[in-house]
């Protein structure tokens, strides 16, 4: 087990220096930088190129990247050029509040998703089956953005339930209560999507196994279908949905962009789009070098969980 | 509260992403009470601002705070609604050689700083040699560089004594006040500066003005408090809160729901359920924008006048402000939006005239029209409506036989081809450049300044009589008599349809009635020092 997490974790090195290269050139093939961004509009060459001097910029690209991941590999993403502050302290702050948002989708998601998926399952072909599969359709096609303003449109606006925006409350007490009820409108918005997934793929999974022989014994055995549907057949059906957790994570964190400007949640995703627009391009590299870090170390974790789960994947290593 | 909404109604809101229905559902609210001193503003900012350096331009969302915490030497008069005059702020007087080279200021005794520290002339003097002079111990490289308009030529700087300062340039500079007053120019606390270091410094911001930094939540609220002690009288406020609010949608709701008190960029969709609200009040404020079209005065067949002047007379601006921009705008007479402080009401420039265009076209040699190459800025940067403003000036253009091909350039491309001037095979560009002072017009048309010397004269405009008047201008101390001088050089631009003048843009701000005495300057700048809460 230890030589599979091993070769599993030294698996990810190359991923993770091509992840850097395509990060930091990604920036540098856009046109334009932060120099001129600080310098506006209006300013002369010479004006642009003092400061890009200052930020040096100047500097050959090989240079810049090798600069680049031998401090990010110690932990100093550099400084965010908008707000004149170390990078690595700003997207690490603010992904402990992406982590809140998702986590709580997640949660949401599977809340929502796997009794659906069940209830599809076992209901199949009934009107509950067809209607949990137009509400997968709905949740899975509607573009988050949207879904976000309806929301804020219906639950902010007209019934004033919730709030449009923000993790506290200005004027409010703050503390979990305050939190939980910004986080509502956000999470559903952004659950919305594994939520629909998650329910699909528990339904097939467990129509499944609800063929299967060891099926048919349990029910032989005179079991009720609530204990073989929850005590077998599920145990097993729940194996690709753990894998698709794991995608959906990512899917989570990345989708957290559009969720968290629409309802300005302070977290990594409206960080980013702050720093795209205003060309912060340090901050940009940083905060997509975290994104991706993470969803490598979740793929990671999740391949060694499955390799608990089914034992018969680590022997193949 | 019970509101209803049809399901048309409520379709009709989200198709144009806009509150407007819901609102016009409302009930109307109670009277609002009087102001009263004290209370918190909570305001809802379209961007989270940047750092607060004084002497780095981070755009308008940043730069109108350096105004609420810092002050400069002189400054435009931000209480006032238009023509904002130029006035004293940290220094009550000043003195200007007859070459226009020699500024000495008068300070203001007793100022202090946040930090307890007195902002006298030694204050000042550190402030301009760390954005001057490269062998000061705080010298900040990107300052100077955004600052190279105002400190870019100085001879010298002596501190006369505690309370009077000597700024001297190697050549004539008449406009150096109004420079002065941007809000880059802002005087920072020496101490603070000393205390954290050039990298630190702007999460430190410590000035001189109405209010003090308190801290940062980074994309949650920036947080400022009253300075008791500001020399022209505490604010009423006990202070304001800055809330990053980047979705349009979002903003206004937030205003709605009484979350915010005031907001800035109220989106086009949203104003009349804004106005509709009998519990917020909207304004307008009209921006030193001028957006237009810079033609090649360098590559044919734009070097012709008449060609030029019939692409002025082509466009129907009355039409495009109104209906394509919904009121965000106003045609534009010549350099200078009416408001700002370059504005010259004589300047009458081009009305619509389609006749008047295709003869034009005519006299230039084109009596069956011309194919043109037009370059503008993806996404229409510069403006909400970039996009439809320039499909309808394309068909504009088309109705007087003028077959006019947009080529979108990415954003930071189109900048970088500005600074290198206009090419061959493009006829014209279209920008959408902040013009407030008189010394915009130097920038803009100086043949000194062409690419490569700056990129504010892209399309390598050329008139010796108009130098002439700049470099006048320049040397001429007495207000009148420059203003004069500048007058003469918007007309001659105007008559030479140097650019194609469009229009001068407008911003919508909108806040809670429970908000008083805020002053909407027609400035992309503004202070909260007037207002208070009821």
């Amino acid at each position: 087990m230890l030589r599979f997490v091993v070769a599993r974790c030294v698996a990810t090195i190359p991923v993770l220096i091509g992840v850097s290269l395509v990060v930091f050139l990604t920036m540098k093939i856009i046109p334009g930088d932060a120099a001129e961004v600080l310098a506006g509009p209006q300013a002369t060459k010479d004006q642009v190129e003092l400061i890009r001097q200052s930020l040096g910029l100047d500097r050959p690209l090989y240079v810049q990247y090798v600069r680049w991941v031998s401090r990010a590999a110690q932990g100093n993403l550099g400084r965010s050029i908008q707000l004149d502050a170390p990078v690595t302290e700003m997207v690490l702050d603010r992904f402990q509040n992406t982590l809140v948002l998702a986590l709580a989708s997640a949660l949401l998601a599977v809340a929502i998703g796997v009794p659906a998926g069940i209830l599809s399952a076992t209901h199949q072909s009934s009107g509950l089956d067809r209607g949990s599969v137009l509400l997968a359709l709905f949740g899975n096609s509607m573009p988050t953005f949207w879904l976000g303003l309806v929301f804020i449109l219906v639950f902010s606006l007209h019934f004033r339930l919730f709030p449009s925006n923000g993790m506290y409350s200005l004027r409010g007490p703050g503390g979990l209560p305050d939190l939980l009820w910004h986080l509502t409108l956000p999470a559903l918005t952004l659950c919305g999507v594994p939520a629909a997934v998650l329910a699909r793929v528990t339904r097939s999974s467990l129509l499944d196994a609800l063929h299967d022989d060891y099926v048919r014994t349990a029910r032989a055995k005179g079991l009720t279908e609530a204990r073989v549907v929850v005590r077998h057949a599920l145990g097993n059906a729940l194996l690709p949905v753990l894998t698709l957790m794991g995608i959906q994570a990512g899917y989570l964190l990345g989708g957290s962009i559009l969720v968290e400007t629409v309802f300005s949640w302070p977290g990594l995703g409206l960080q980013l789009y702050d720093a795209i627009g205003a060309r912060d391009l340090p901050l940009v590299q940083g905060g997509t070098l975290l994104v991706a870090i993470v969803f490598v170390c979740i793929n990671l974790f999740v391949d060694v969980l499955y390799a608990v789960v089914d034992p018969r994947i680590r022997y193949e290593t | 509260m019970r509101r209803s909404i049809t399901r048309r109604r409520f379709l009709r809101s989200l198709a144009v992403g806009s509150t407007g229905a819901l609102l016009a559902a409302r009930s109307a609210g109670a009277a609002t009470p009087a102001a009263k001193p004290g209370g918190t503003l909570i305001c809802g900012w379209e961007a989270e601002p940047g750092a607060f350096d004084n002497d780095l331009d981070r755009g308008a969302v940043t730069r109108t705070l350096l105004h609420n915490i810092y002050d400069r030497l002189v400054d435009r008069d931000m209480t006032v609604k238009s023509n904002q005059p130029l006035v004293g702020n940290l220094a009550t007087s000043w003195e200007i050689s007859s070459d226009a080279r020699t500024y000495t200021f008068k300070l203001r005794q007793g100022v202090r700083f946040h930090d307890g520290t007195p902002c006298d002339a030694e204050a000042v003097k550190f402030n301009i040699d760390r954005d001057s002079d490269p062998s000061h111990k705080y010298y900040n490289q990107a300052g100077a560089g955004s600052l190279k308009l105002g400190y870019g030529d100085l001879a010298s700087v002596v501190v006369v004594d505690k309370s009077t300062i000597r700024i001297v340039h190697k050549d004539p500079f008449a406009d150096f006040l109004p420079v002065l007053a941007f809000g880059t120019y802002s005087i920072a606390s020496p101490t603070a500066i000393q205390k954290y270091g050039n990298d630190e410094y702007p999460n430190h911001p410590v000035g001189t003005g109405p209010f003090k930094y308190v801290d940062r939540q980074k994309g949650v609220k920036v947080t400022f408090e009253r300075n008791p002690d500001y020399w022209a009288g505490a604010p009423a406020l006990d202070g304001f809160v800055v809330r990053p609010l980047p979705e349009a949608v979002t903003r206004v709701t937030a205003l709605q729901t009484g979350e915010v008190d005031w907001i800035n960029a109220v989106n086009p969709d949203s104003i009349d359920g804004v106005k509709a609200d009998p519990n917020l009040v909207l304004a307008y404020a009209q921006l030193p924008n001028t957006w237009g079209y810079i033609p090649n005065h360098k590559y044919p067949p734009t070097t012709k006048l008449q060609l030029r002047r019939a692409m002025s007379w082509a466009i129907d601006r009355e039409t495009l402000a109104r209906d394509v921009m919904k009121g965000l705008a106003v045609p534009a007479k010549g350099t200078h939006a009416a408001g700002t402080p370059g504005y010259d009401p004589n300047v009458t420039g081009y009305g619509y005239d389609p006749g008047k265009a295709k003869q034009l076209l005519a006299d230039a040699g084109f009596p069956k029209g011309l194919p043109l190459e037009i370059w503008i800025p993806a996404g229409g940067a510069g403006s909400p409506f970039g996009i439809q403003m320039n499909e309808f000036i394309q068909q504009n253009f088309k109705d007087v036989g003028i077959d006019a091909k947009f080529d979108q350039q990415e954003f930071q491309t189109f900048q970088n081809n500005m600074a290198n001037g206009v090419q061959q095979g493009v006829n014209a560009i279209q920008v959408g450049f902040s013009v407030d002072e008189f010394v915009n017009l130097q920038r803009m048309f100086r043949t000194d300044l062409q690419p490569p010397n700056g990129n504010t004269n892209p399309g390598w405009y050329s008139n010796v009589a108009v130098d002439t008047l700049l470099k006048k201008a320049l040397q001429t101390t007495n207000p009148d008599q420059r203003r004069r001088l500048y007058f003469q050089v918007e007309q001659a631009v105007v008559d030479d349809a140097a650019w194609i003048f469009v229009v001068n843009q407008k911003a919508a701000r909108a806040w809670s009635k429970r908000v008083k005495g805020f002053v909407n300057p027609d400035s992309y700048m503004f202070t909260f020092r007037t207002v208070s809460m009821a």
